[in-house]
């Protein structure tokens, strides 16, 4: 018995020594303000006092929709920041740019942040809004995310 | 001797991928934080500094999906390829491909593509990450993370002072772990498919080693273990084993060869070799070696001969022979042809001579099929001869047959669908000192309706079926059925669906008719408001006894952290009680599945860990 017992305990120095097994690494964190979500959907619930919810999430609009709202949630943010969205065109041209938004200036301690952009469909030439667009998250002027979204 | 055989075949198989593994480091991650799921297969990391034959590349952000071997950098992406300097806003590439995607957002959407492939693959590719974000990492159930990541040029992942996570929580530090290696790979190396205890076979497990490499080896040996002796009153062996080795061998562009062994504990094991020619794109030949070893029985060393020639215009041919050292045969022959346009002649025979058990003696049974057929938009009409002769025994069936059906016809503009089958079988079975013939006929019509929307939320379909039989000796039948469905949308998720069925069968000989009718009255409900409920209840009612007979229920629920709650509940009304609950839990882990389950009917509990 005693010898299985040494034989255990040497084989886990050994582990140990070769490397295999630490029982301490110090773990490395993620930045704070990271991408909990970006979706695009069709309209938003804003209810008072509480985060925003997108509603109708899909990545294929009708031409005829009004609008197309581009919707953020992020995580762990404790100071003032900048969201800007660019939506650009099937054409690839810049269609929208929305400038920076200044978020929490409070500088409050936020486990979750939610904000969006809307696309104004209606507004822009029928013949220029079929096809794929793509629309590019930036905090701080670094862009976060991208997403694809088709128009038909 | 012969064992020592099997065990240095398995060896060879097992060893000669193994000297052929290489783990060379092919590209190297470093980064202020690193994530690996091991779910997924993916990793995420910030601040990342990227090395590899490919590029050089510095980043905000990088995503990899290391099975499809997809790389993206994201925000103020600088990279270094061949002394050149670039940036860009997002970076897609291919390190194995040698392909990347340059993306930058200014006043248009500007790609640039790096690399020596022609055309880039990666356009198709730039939605693939939208949905790989920190929080799928964090929400996996095994994941680890650290500052410093390879991967080698078999796309194994290997971390450097890493931390383990399991289900979110901070477990024990490594420091140089592979860490794509897991319960199951489905690259090279070794695996481990799943372990796990039931009352009725014990501890099982099944491991295994896979080498493969394109286009010139693939080997892959599984064994699979019982261990009985932790079962109380269990009367068989103590433990059992099972491996399965199969290598096959790339000689040349034409030429393969394949090494196939198989070993039970119970002292059964076999191997083969096969060799296998191809001529041109559709011909091949193949030699084979066999030597089995079966439990209570003599060994047996088979050598045999396969070829499937395809001859065009001319028709296939297909054969194979197969002898054994003890005068056992087995051979099979066929032929397809299409002389003409929509006709099809097909012509097959094999005979065969084994071993009737222990004895001396061997059977010995022909048996032939010739096939004719016209198949047209409308209409197939078929003829058949089947004949199977036992020489042994001097018995003797020759069956000729016609088949005629009618191709699904749509009626009322495709609301009503309908079918018709007719097979006439003509059976003579003759022996030494017996001749006996027959005939039956069987006439099958089938009616079905497409879905009907009554009025909003209401919808009907029905199916109907009528079948006569025939034969000889008189043993005619008549059976009907019908069906009807309906199904009521009662709000957004929730529906209730009804259905109906009769079926008669009616048996006539001369004057006389008998039969039976049954019918029976389900409901079911189903529930699905949200995306992580869902379930159904249905019951079973039998209107011509006035008698309930069963229900069924089943509910699904998404728990946290892609866990989910799952129950099936069985209630017999006939024998009034609860025939069966089975209760799950699932966690959904990208690449594999864990399910604890309850069974009340077996009294069991498993754990189940499912490759996906």
């Amino acid at each position: 018995m005693k010898k299985k017992l040494l034989l255990v305990v040497c084989v886990g120095i050994v582990f140990h020594c070769v490397g295999c097994i630490t029982f301490r690494i110090i773990p490395s964190y993620p930045v704070e303000g990271y991408v909990e979500s970006v979706s695009l959907c069709r309209g938003i619930d804003e209810k008072e006092g509480e985060l925003l919810t997108p509603l109708d999430i899909r990545a294929e609009f009708s031409a005829n929709e009004d609008n197309i709202i581009c919707f953020v949630a992020l995580k762990n943010i404790n100071r003032k920041i900048q969201l800007r969205w660019k939506w650009y065109a099937p054409d690839k041209a810049l269609s929208r740019d929305s400038g920076n938004v200044v978020i929490n200036k409070e500088e409050s301690q936020l486990e979750t942040l939610t904000a969006y952009d809307e696309l104004m469909l209606n507004l822009r030439e029928e013949d220029k809004i079929v096809g794929q667009w793509t629309v590019v998250v930036l905090l701080d002027n670094q862009l976060i995310a991208r997403r694809l979204f088709e128009v038909k | 001797m012969r064992m020592k055989v099997f065990l240095g075949l398995v060896s060879l198989s097992f060893l000669l991928p193994q000297i052929l593994v290489s783990e060379d480091i092919a590209i190297d991650v470093q980064g202020t934080y690193l994530t690996f799921s091991y779910d997924y297969n993916q990793i995420y990391g910030e601040n990342v500094e990227l090395d590899s034959d490919f590029c050089h590349v510095y980043a905000d952000y990088i995503k990899i999906d290391v099975t499809s071997r997809l790389f993206l950098a994201v925000g103020n992406v600088v990279l270094e390829k061949n002394g050149v300097l670039s940036s860009c806003d997002e970076f897609l590439f291919n390190p194995e491909e040698k392909d990347g995607l340059l993306i930058r957002y200014k006043e248009t959407i500007q790609f640039e593509k790096l690399g020596e492939r022609g055309e880039s693959s990666l356009f198709s590719h730039l939605g693939f990450f939208e949905n790989v974000n920190l929080l799928r990492f964090q929400k996996s159930f095994i994941s680890f993370t650290g500052q410093h990541f390879t991967i080698t040029k078999g796309y194994d992942v290997y971390g450097y002072d890493v931390t383990m996570y399991i289900e979110g929580l901070e477990s024990v530090g490594l420091r140089k772990f592979k860490l794509s290696e897991g319960i199951q790979q489905g690259r090279n190396g070794f695996y481990l498919n799943s372990i796990w205890y039931n009352r009725s076979q014990g501890i099982t497990t099944r491991a295994g080693f896979l080498y493969d490499k394109e286009n010139t080896i693939n080997s892959r040996t599984q064994i699979y273990y019982e261990e009985h002796s932790i079962l109380k009153d269990y009367e068989g062996l103590k433990r059992q084993v099972d491996v399965t080795t199969s290598t096959s061998l790339n000689l040349s562009e034409s030429l393969n060869l394949g090494i196939l062994g198989n070993y039970n504990s119970s002292t059964q094991w076999n191997a083969q070799f096969v060799l296998n020619k191809r001529w041109g794109a559709q011909n091949h030949t193949q030699i084979d070696f066999a030597y089995n070893n079966p439990l209570n029985r003599d060994q047996e060393a088979w050598l045999g001969l396969e070829s499937k020639l395809y001859g065009g215009k001319f028709g296939n041919l297909f054969f194979s022979g197969r002898y054994e050292l003890h005068n056992q045969v087995l051979a099979n022959f066929s032929y397809t042809h299409t002389p003409l346009k929509n006709v099809n002649v097909l012509l097959n025979s094999s005979y065969s001579q084994l071993r009737m058990g222990d004895s001396l003696e061997k059977s010995r049974i022909f048996t032939g099929n010739l096939k004719l057929s016209y198949g047209t938009k409308v209409f197939n009409l078929s003829s058949d001869y089947y004949l199977n002769q036992d020489l042994f025994g001097h018995q003797m069936l020759s069956q000729p047959q016609l088949r005629f059906a009618l191709n699904t016809f749509q009626l009322y503009d495709g609301l009503l669908s309908a079918s018709f089958n007719n097979i006439f079988i003509y059976n003579r079975f003759k022996t030494d000192e017996l001749r006996k013939d027959g005939y039956s006929n069987n006439t099958i019509f089938n009616l079905s309706s497409q879905s009907i929307s009554v009025r909003k939320n209401l919808i009907l379909n029905f199916n109907l079926a009528v079948e006569q039989f025939f034969e000889k000796e008189g043993r005619n039948f008549t059976s009907g059925g019908f069906i009807f469905k309906v199904k009521q949308i009662l709000t957004k998720g929730v529906s209730l669906e009804g259905f109906y069925s009769v079926h008669s069968r009616r048996k006539s000989e001369n004057w006389f008719i008998e039969g039976t009718t049954s019918q029976d009255l389900s409901t079911v409900l189903r529930v699905n408001p949200a995306e992580n409920l869902n379930g159904w209840i249905s019951f079973s009612y039998d209107p011509k006894n006035s008698q309930w007979r069963q229900s069924f229920a089943d509910i699904s629920i998404g728990l946290l952290k892609n866990w989910q709650f799952h129950s099936l509940t069985n209630y017999d009304f006939l024998l009034k009680k609860l025939n069966n609950v089975d209760l799950y839990l699932i966690r959904d882990m990208g690449r594999f599945q864990i399910r604890l389950m309850w069974r009340s009917l077996s009294k069991q509990f498993l754990i189940e860990l499912i490759p996906k």
